[in-house]
């Protein structure tokens, strides 16, 4: 169970540089999501996958405001804008999100489902939390999550082949975000292998993400992405 | 130790050892019913991440770690992992059907690979962490609800539902029920292991609702 801390910055456990190391990439995750909202208001397609945003929203509700964050109460406030920023995209979920599926039946359960997976993360990652599994700060819980979000990223492109739906300001901010957190957790949380192999993982599918996305751009990509649109 | 013998009855009690026992058999009938399909229809139906997750979840706990359940238990993980290994061939042979980008195929094999050694490792390193309970349902059940979830896009997806099975749809929910009978027996205190066993009941549940709607309404 986390500890709750009343100070804003925790600087008697985390040295200032570390803090400032998480903010920074903390922050990468803000421009991403800006990013990925402007996007679909123009392209009228969300892309980041349905799967990650119902487990996003979820995390951020209980971090933002169920759980005390170790990192100091300046965090919690970020979380809870991250939230913020995520109800937008979950309202672009719910009205765009079923672009992201190609079968009428699958469209006609998609925002019930969706409505299940948001409280169905929630409910789990309350008792992972609870259970004692978690960083005070949510690394765990949140990279597990993450991790599915940049495999789902990857799968996503690929099926749905139209580039101009999707950002490489996106692409490289959530890379960028995910690394520096990344590194945080290599200087603070060294015991904790499981931790630091999900870390990997997800900065592995980030830049295989980009690779692909740079490839669709150039002439074998856009064999990829033919082949994508004539399956879809 | 009451690990070491046939059958742990100094840490279990008769009816949680039979609560488990009954639904590993019910999962080894599910996975002998996805095998006839394979042979059958060239048709792997549980989902592919599902299976990579699957085989590295038994490799890990039916190789590298040992549940607490007895000898007899760990013989029974390995019967799980040995049937699992040929539904990972099924996959590697005809689970490219899957995807639904068909130009995409030459990769299906070499994700199949990095999927299943990711899997393996982070499972690993979960149970090194101490993050599971000594039968490895923690990190079972995170696989079997992935495996739950993703049962029912894919069960939309296929246009002809003909070689899904009802015999697999039932073995299924009768193996997580009767294991998740274990777990409230056994793990009442573990909040997140009962909230991973209620979001994959209610899963597997409507996954036999929607088969036996869809699948019977289903044109021939």
């Amino acid at each position: 169970m986390p500890v709750a801390t009343t100070e804003w910055f925790n600087t008697s456990e985390y040295s200032v540089p570390l803090l400032v190391l998480f903010g920074v990439g903390c922050f990468g995750w803000v421009v991403a999501y800006v990013a990925i909202v402007k996007n679909t208001l123009r392209n009228g397609f969300l892309e980041i996958p349905a799967g990650a945003v119902v487990a996003n929203i979820a995390w951020e509700f209980v971090w933002g405001f169920l759980y005390p964050n170790e990192l100091g109460r300046f965090f919690s406030w970020g979380y809870r804008v991250w939230f913020f920023f995520d109800l937008a995209i979950v309202y672009l979920l719910f009205r765009h999100g079923h672009l992201q599926v190609e079968l009428a039946e699958l469209k006609a359960i998609f925002r019930p489902a969706c409505v299940f997976g948001i409280a169905a993360w929630a409910v789990g990652v309350y008792f992972f939390v609870g259970e004692g599994y978690d960083t005070g700060y949510g690394a765990i819980s949140g990279y597990i999550l993450n991790t599915m979000m940049s495999a789902l990223y990857v799968v996503l492109i690929l099926r749905h082949g139209h580039l101009q739906d999707f950002s490489l300001l996106v692409a490289w901010s959530k890379m960028l975000g995910t690394a520096l957190l990344t590194v945080f957790n290599f200087v603070v949380q060294s015991g904790n292998p499981y931790l630091l192999a999900l870390c990997l993982l997800t900065l592995a599918l980030d830049l295989l993400y980009i690779g692909i996305f740079y490839a669709i751009r150039s002439g074998r990509g856009a064999e990829l992405a033919a082949a994508a649109r004539e399956a879809a | 130790m009451g690990s070491e013998l046939l059958v742990n009855t100094v840490d279990y009690t008769t009816p949680q050892l039979l609560f488990f026992a009954a639904g590993g058999i019910a999962w080894a009938l599910a996975y002998l019913g996805v095998l006839r399909e394979i042979v059958r229809q060239k048709f792997v139906e549980i989902p592919a991440t599902a299976v990579c997750a699957n085989i590295a979840w038994e490799f890990t706990w039916g190789i590298v770690y040992r549940t607490d359940l007895g000898t007899l238990f760990v013989w029974g993980y390995r019967l799980w992992f040995l049937l699992d290994v040929f539904i990972v061939w099924g996959l590697l042979r005809y689970g490219v059907r899957h995807l639904q980008t068909p130009r995409l195929r030459e990769y299906f094999r070499l994700a199949v690979g990095f999927a299943i050694l990711s899997f393996a490792a982070t499972l690993y390193l979960l149970v090194r962490q101490g993050y599971d309970t000594p039968t490895g349902l923690v990190s079972g059940y995170m696989a079997t609800l992935l495996m739950s979830a993703l049962y029912i896009p894919q069960f939309f997806r296929e246009r002809d539902r003909t070689p899904y099975s009802a015999f697999v749809a039932w073995c299924k929910l009768l193996g997580n029920g009767l294991v998740i009978g274990f777990c409230v027996l056994v793990y009442p205190e573990n909040h997140f292991l009962q909230a991973l066993c209620g979001i994959t009941l209610v899963l597997d549940v409507y996954y036999v609702l929607l088969f036996h709607t869809r699948r019977v309404a289903q044109p021939a």
